[in-house]
């Protein structure tokens, strides 16, 4: 069995939420999200990756890597990349 | 400048080569606790943050939390909650966290200044700041809360003298009179990575679910940097590890020795996720099994395999533990409630009916029939004085051992001609490993009867900080009377019936 990984996200954020897990599913459709009260658990076998364009096509407007820092409470994996167009969270890296 | 280049330019050629200073005389702990370095520069931190944006994304997160805390403050919030005894957990958290987060201030400020590796001390410095905002906005509830209700009114008094608050503070104290690598380990990995989550994020539910919507933002406002912490923990972790081989005992000595001290900080935790607040999001045993059973040994702990780490040393027993933490700590809270500011209370039948379903195999059986007798006033619970605390962690010795719950977990050793006890054999090993370190430890009993707290009774609450009234049951308080007052002022006490209307 692969681990996962994956992220809780603060449902505070809103629409930004919902976007981020649409983009997460559109590229991996193994991605779970799981809703436990004021946040929601992400979570996928190996690796996760996000897409700063694909947050943006969900949401339809223009949207920076750093509005992840609000709303990303917790996450469980390695961050193996991050920067302003994705962010990838895997083991074994 | 695209994210990597601004960190690089902004972040990471911060550090220069002194030239009139000896390197080793600026950093003189670098090199006490035997960690071998090769190339520390090549490592990042995984955020890679610049102080620009760090600033702008923190006042963002102030903004938000802010706009939360005068809503809840002008709407009277405190009066809405589903139950005030809530608050008596929020005074618990007051003890076990918001000292700690003043702590981890300082002790983030004591590593980066000791290691001198960019990536950490930008890391370090960011999480420095972080920890006195968390402290800040912590203390801003307590203050609503202290126009209304009791304990908190000698707060900073309170903080640095009552004698439950040994807990956190023993734990603070003996991570900064580490070298700074077992610091970043017993901080940023054991206590932010292992186990914040389950702090902030059921206790956050379980906010939001009895109403009290200052809290739930804040816990939420805290957690969101602690992504930022975890990550910190687990670069630091890797970095030392893949540096050299030589490091991997020395790493597994530590992690084995801080998981079992910040799992015994929480257990003031789990009663906070099992029995203060009246509708619970989750369960202590599912948080454990969830954020540290799947995610961190699961996950993490089968991926450090291939550097030689196995499992922390006391794990196991932390599994075996789970289904007596909380009842075992809330009896603990409910022995001393005469002697601390976070009162206990009588629980009620909806309690009974939920821990008894949480905790099929061990509520109704070891701890129920304490609870009850305590409700049918047949048992005087309250022990005349302070108990006989854990030599390591500081918590009363009252802990089961989990194979045997009828019998206590109690522990003994003798070191220099005196004989210390424990709760557990997990912190009995901490103290074996460092007797000469653990050996003067303050027992508050000890420190009562030497008048350290004055010369009486009434003398030692004043040292507290706060009035025996002010501790005790809560259903039977004036606090509870409150409560119900300020919900008659406001009309919450009123039910419309539809019937009478139509």
């Amino acid at each position: 069995m692969e681990e996962y990984v994956g992220m809780d996200l603060d449902k505070n954020a809103g629409d930004m939420i919902s976007a981020i897990i649409e983009a997460l599913q559109e590229s991996d459709e193994r991605v779970v999200a799981d809703d436990l009260g004021v946040f929601i658990k992400v979570r996928a076998p190996g690796r996760m990756e996000l897409r700063r364009e694909a947050v943006e096509d969900k949401l339809g407007r223009v949207w920076s890597m750093d509005d992840l820092q609000v709303c990303m409470a917790s996450y469980f994996g390695y961050i193996q990349d991050w920067d302003e167009d994705h962010v990838i969270i895997a083991w074994g890296a | 400048m695209n994210t990597k280049q601004k960190y690089k330019a902004l972040t990471r050629d911060l550090m220069w080569e002194p030239k009139s200073v000896d390197m080793r005389r600026m950093f003189p702990l670098v090199a006490v606790e035997g960690i071998h370095l090769k190339d520390p520069s090549r490592w990042e931190d995984p955020f890679r943050m610049t102080f620009d944006q760090y600033v702008r994304i923190q006042s963002e997160k102030d903004h938000l939390h802010h706009a939360i805390r005068s809503a809840y403050e002008v709407n009277y919030g405190h009066a809405r909650v589903v139950d005030g005894r809530w608050f008596e957990g929020v005074k618990a958290f007051a003890v076990a966290v918001q000292p700690a987060e003043y702590a981890a201030h300082r002790l983030m400020a004591y590593i980066g200044r000791n290691i001198p590796i960019e990536a950490i001390r930008f890391a370090t410095f960011n999480q420095a700041v972080d920890e006195l905002r968390h402290a800040q906005i912590e203390i801003k509830h307590y203050a609503d809360m202290s126009k209304y209700y009791d304990g908190l009114h000698a707060y900073s008094k309170t903080n640095e003298n009552l004698w439950f608050n040994t807990v956190p503070k023993s734990f603070f104290d003996d991570a900064l009179t580490a070298g700074p690598f077992e610091a970043l380990i017993a901080i940023s990995f054991s206590f932010e990575y292992v186990f914040t989550n389950i702090l902030f994020l059921p206790f956050s539910s379980s906010a939001a679910a009895v109403g009290d919507e200052h809290f739930a933002a804040m816990g939420k406002s805290v957690q969101s940097d602690e992504s930022r912490h975890m990550a910190l923990g687990m670069a630091a972790l890797k970095m030392l590890l893949e540096e050299d081989d030589r490091n991997v005992p020395i790493v597994q000595k530590w992690i084995d020795k801080w998981y079992w001290r910040a799992y015994r900080i929480f257990s003031v935790i789990s009663t906070l996720v099992d029995y203060y607040p009246r509708i619970r999001s989750i369960s202590w045993k599912r948080a454990f099994e969830m954020y540290v059973e799947e995610q961190v040994m699961g996950g993490l702990f089968r991926d450090l395999k291939r550097y030689g780490i196995r499992p922390p040393r006391n794990f196991e027993d932390s599994v075996k533990e789970k289904e007596h933490y909380s009842h075992a700590t809330m009896r603990i809270l409910e022995h001393y409630k005469h002697a601390n500011y976070f009162r206990g209370f009588t629980l009620q039948t909806d309690d009974y009916e939920w821990l008894g379903n949480e905790y099929p195999n061990t509520f109704k059986r070891y701890y129920e029939p304490f609870f009850r007798k305590m409700d049918d006033n047949v048992m005087a619970v309250a022990p005349p004085g302070l108990p006989a605390v854990c030599a390591v962690c500081q918590i009363p010795c009252e802990f089961p051992d989990p194979d045997h719950p009828e019998r206590p977990w109690t522990q003994y050793a003798e070191y220099n001609d005196k004989t210390h006890m424990f709760c557990s054999p997990g912190c009995k090993q901490i103290f074996l490993d460092e007797p000469q370190k653990y050996q003067q430890w303050w027992w508050p009993a000890e420190s009562y009867l030497n008048g350290e707290f004055g010369g009486s009774l009434e003398e030692m609450f004043k040292y507290f900080g706060f009035a025996p009234e002010e501790a005790n049951e809560y259903y039977t308080s004036r606090d509870y009377h409150r409560w119900i007052r300020y919900r008659e002022e406001l009309g919450l006490d009123k039910r419309f019936d539809p019937k009478v209307v139509s």
